[in-house]
């Protein structure tokens, strides 16, 4: 498979994957272009491998990481002051589709890694390991602790009771 | 595993905001990194992506370089079309469910990619069915529920899959749901709609009593239980609800299409009621005859995911000057604006998929404005723009037959 192949084929998939990892379209499309002109130097490796859309999936991944890791990712969109508490059932979940998305930005880049191959690239456990290059059991241990600081943080708050906060999350 | 369904429409929204592929392959092919923090923020001026590209393309393989330049050079003289297809390919579902006739004359269903049109997976229908007959999808674009009926000899007889495919493995997984057949001794079924969550299915179907046509029927079950709400027409009629597909929103929003005498046209459903009357617990929005009475709405409407906007296909039949998409206010029933107008002989068929605010559909229409073909495509319409959707028919092959 040719770069320029793998590109028509997969580009929109690559794109899309980086823009649900960094919550922003623009660095999402800085970030792609980093992996690619990587790997587009290096297209006569991985062009011949097996899956060459799964090793520059865990590229963006690792570029993801690294970026966050150098604290240059930006604050995705999302109004983090939503209210939360009065909204009943449906609609809860529409309303909260920023303020979901903005809990998820503050999670520590492991965990939100694997929350976006999970349910977003519905990728297994195993498979996500193999990509983030940790054990299943690790995967496991992020997408709990992050499920559990996603369902603390987007409770509905009850009056008079103080706000809880992120004390479930934790790295991996 | 609420929280888990919010995460999945909180990504699925996000991915639908991916930039345009163009420019990213451009850059890259261009050799263009991203800046760095600290560093002033480029003028992403396509213009001078397209000159930087100029002598690095000469160098690049010809059918990917012509791609490039084709796009670059479009955006530099603000042509419609091409440069943003990609982008508005990616704005939709990224895959579709289309039933195909098999290779032993089974009707299978297949998934495909919208972007490039490739089959991702094959469903056949398992023993002893023999046709997949119709087919609804939910909202994060990977659950599906099919109809199924067996070859057989006696009443043809409708049973109900629940679908769910895994894109990461590129498999389905099959079930049956726990709801009752439909056979030609019960009922026809015409349309069917899963939620956007995937939880409950509404079938539209016309009973039948003693043989004859008894009153039509929206029946709503629970997916995981099949327990079921009913609203039924007031009386008996031969009438009813008629011409799929439905059309669920996310605040529960049911759209059907009615021919009732005195209150036919696009009528609304509260999902979220009790069962009961169809009409009483239903609200018109669009009548079938427009003001002035030169204008017939066609039997489906959409709804944009808030439930807001109502997308219908018009006819105009007194002046024969063309047919149109237009959008109302599920509110008010007020006309917002008219899309794609185009001449009278040219057909607009169906809008299948709405986004939420209803800027960008997935329609049935003449693929150009210019009156020179007369066949509709499925393609992804938003402003002035249109693009065909790889890999699917025109339009006759039926709504139903397609789900986003």
């Amino acid at each position: 498979m040719t770069f320029e192949e793998f590109a028509r084929a997969q580009l929109p998939a690559v794109v899309a994957l980086a823009t649900v990892l960094t919550g922003q379209p623009a660095t999402a499309e800085d970030l792609t272009q980093e992996v690619l002109i990587r790997a587009h130097a290096r297209w006569d490796r991985i062009g011949g491998l097996d899956r060459p859309d799964l090793y520059v999936r865990k590229m963006v991944v690792n570029e993801f990481l690294s970026w966050r890791r150098r604290s240059w990712r930006l604050v995705p969109a999302g109004d983090t002051n939503l209210s939360m508490g009065t909204v009943p059932d449906h609609a809860a979940g529409l309303a909260d589709t920023a303020g979901m998305l903005a809990e998820i930005a503050k999670l520590p880049a492991r965990q939100c890694a694997v929350l976006v191959l999970r349910y977003y690239e519905d990728l297994s456990d195993a498979e996500i390991a193999d990509l983030m290059g940790c054990a299943p059991g690790t995967v496991r241990a992020a997408a709990s602790r992050a499920l559990a600081a996603l369902r603390v943080t987007m409770a509905p708050e009850q009056p008079g009771e103080p706000a809880l906060t992120q004390h479930v999350q934790g790295h991996i | 595993m609420r929280t888990e369904d919010d995460i999945r429409r909180a990504f699925r929204d996000l991915a639908r905001q991916a930039p345009d592929t163009a420019t990213v392959l451009a850059n890259v092919l261009a050799g263009e990194r991203p800046r760095r923090a600290g560093q002033p923020a480029p003028v992403r001026d396509r213009r001078r992506v397209w000159v930087r590209l100029a002598a690095p393309l000469g160098a690049v393989a010809a059918v990917t370089g012509l791609a490039v330049a084709t796009v670059a050079l479009a955006a530099a003289r603000h042509e419609p079309g091409q440069p943003i297809s990609s982008r508005l390919l990616a704005s939709v579902p990224r895959y579709y469910v289309m039933l195909v006739q098999g290779r032993r004359g089974t009707e299978d269903a297949v998934i495909r990619n919208t972007v490039t049109g490739a089959t991702i997976s094959t469903i056949r229908p398992p023993k002893p069915f023999f046709a997949f007959r119709s087919v609804t999808a939910a909202a994060d674009d990977r659950t599906f529920v099919l109809a199924a009926s067996p070859l057989a000899r006696g009443p043809l007889i409708t049973e109900f899959f629940l679908a769910r495919f895994s894109p990461g493995k590129r498999s389905v997984t099959l079930s049956l749901l726990p709801i009752p057949e439909i056979n030609s001794y019960s009922g026809y079924l015409f349309g069917l709609a899963l939620a956007p969550d995937g939880t409950q299915v509404a079938v539209d179907m016309q009973v039948i009593r003693k043989g004859a046509a008894g009153p039509s029927q929206i029946r709503i079950y629970s997916l995981p239980s099949g327990t079921v709400r009913v609203w039924q027409a007031d009386g008996s009629t031969t009438l009813g609800v008629y011409s799929p597909p439905l059309s669920w929103a996310d605040d529960g929003a049911l759209a059907f299409g009615w021919s009732g005498s005195n209150a036919g046209g696009i009528r609304v459903l509260n999902t979220n009621s009790a069962g009961g009357s169809l009409i009483a617990r239903s609200r018109r929005v669009v009548a079938d005859h427009l003001p002035g009475g030169l204008s017939s709405v066609g039997s489906t409407g959409t709804l944009s995911t808030n439930g807001r906007l109502l997308t219908v296909p018009v006819y105009a039949i007194g002046s024969r000057t063309g047919n149109e998409f237009q959008q109302f206010s599920v509110a008010t029933g007020r006309k917002i604006r008219v899309l794609w107008p185009v001449p009278f002989d040219a057909p607009v068929d169906v809008a299948i998929w709405s986004n939420s605010s209803g800027s960008v559909l997935v329609v049935a229409a003449p693929p150009t404005r210019n009156g020179t073909s007369h066949n509709s495509v499925f393609g992804v319409l938003s402003g002035d723009h249109f693009v065909k959707i790889p890999g699917l028919p025109v339009s006759s092959v039926g709504a139903t037959f397609v789900a986003f």
